[in-house]
């Protein structure tokens, strides 16, 4: 079950960098690149947003040639709802650590 | 490529819980895709930190971040100290048997596995365990100010009442927890969990803290002389030095080991206590 607690900061920013398109598959590392993050705060990151079914995870099918298949992640429906409700409180003016009001304006 | 980072990247991934498995197979994958070398290490490095502090997953329980970067802190910390005391102090070598370091190494390997990829033993009851990590910090504490207070209240020959303290708070530390838990959770295993973790968080804290006043130099204190007046008039100061810190890193080694399994004897009886109250309380 999803915990209440309030995502940190670095958990928004990446809930709001998946939110962005939320159909496509986003590469880990790119994420990382993205956001700025290092991998030591992204992975243990998507690890918890994958355990509370936020995060969906695939393995990528086509591989380039003598190179292992690199994991792909995008929001769940459990996740976008997260990030709707997020960005609602954020227009009620309640702080969350990050601006998600201005976001698909 | 199987460069350094790999390397790293594959050792640490085999830390990981059987549950994260593919996490350490996605940060693999990614690595393979950077040939930048700095980026590859900087990416390693943190796949390392991220196994570090990789969260439980839901329903496990697994020492958590301060526990798991005070148990790696310190076995890094052990070494480095124990490293620079027998390199600066080579006669302090002589004092420890092979035995002795043998267990020592045995000893800091248990430690990191525990704080990486704790037993299943260890984390089944994930409240005793909580509870035992913070008693342990807390038994850590008490003891330190403890020995500072009696090192500075009952000079010259307070070793008897350092060692009467310390037997009665660890002991009964030990037992309480054990008694406590297994009491209030109705489970032997939950107490005896506790007791072990209390004596895991703290015994490595206390190893930690014995270097740091071994290399500060701080127990080659006057009533050490004092009580030794023989003895140190007919050696070199350095001998003394090397010798005095040898044992006490000895016994420090030993420490490591001991104290947890004074806490799965004393655990063992506080928890079986604990237990025959609850059932008792329950049927009565």
């Amino acid at each position: 079950m999803p915990r209440t607690r309030r995502p940190s900061a670095q958990t928004l920013a990446v809930l709001q960098a998946l939110s962005q398109q939320p159909r496509d598959w986003r590469y880990g590392y790119d994420l990382c690149l993205e956001l700025n993050l290092k991998a030591g705060s992204m992975y243990p990151i998507l690890m918890r947003l994958a355990d509370r079914d936020l995060l969906a995870t695939v393995w990528e099918t086509d591989a380039g040639a003598g190179r292992p298949p690199r994991h792909l992640y995008r929001l769940t429906r459990s996740g976008m709802d997260l990030v709707a409700e997020l960005k609602a409180q954020s227009a009620r003016g309640r702080r969350v650590g990050l601006d998600l009001r201005t976001e698909g304006a | 490529m199987r460069d350094l980072p790999a390397k790293v990247v594959e050792v640490v991934s085999r830390l990981l819980r059987g549950d994260r498995r593919e996490w350490g197979a996605a940060m693999t994958a990614e690595l393979a895709q950077l040939s930048d070398r700095p980026a590859r290490w900087r990416f390693a490095v943190g796949c390392a930190w991220a196994v570090l502090v990789a969260p439980a997953h839901p329903g496990a329980y697994a020492p958590g971040v301060a526990i798991r970067v005070t148990f790696v802190a310190g076995v890094v910390g052990c070494i480095a100290a124990t490293a620079y005391v027998v390199t600066t102090w080579p006669h302090a070598a002589g004092e420890i048997s092979g035995v002795t370091a043998a267990w020592f190494v045995a000893a800091l390997a248990a430690y990191l596995w525990i704080a990486l990829r704790p037993p299943n033993a260890l984390v089944a009851h994930g409240d005793a365990a909580r509870r035992g990590a913070t008693v342990g910090i807390v038994l850590f504490l008490v003891g330190a100010i403890g020995r500072s207070v009696i090192d500075a209240f009952v000079p010259p020959d307070g070793d008897l009442a350092i060692g009467v303290f310390l037997t009665v708070s660890v002991g009964g530390t030990l037992l309480a927890t054990a008694f406590a838990t297994a009491r209030a959770r109705q489970s032997f295993g939950a107490g005896v969990t506790a007791s072990l973790w209390v004596a895991l968080v703290c015994s490595i804290l206390a190893f930690s803290a014995d270097l740091l006043a071994i290399l500060s130099g701080f127990n080659l204190d006057a009533h050490m002389r004092h009580s030794m007046p023989d003895y140190y008039t007919v050696v070199t100061p350095d001998a003394f030095m090397s010798r005095h810190i040898g044992e006490h890193l000895a016994t420090s080694m030993d420490g490591l080991r001991t104290l947890p399994v004074l806490a799965l004897i004393i655990g063992s009886m506080g928890a079986a206590l604990g237990r025959r109250r609850s059932v008792s309380r329950d049927t009565g």
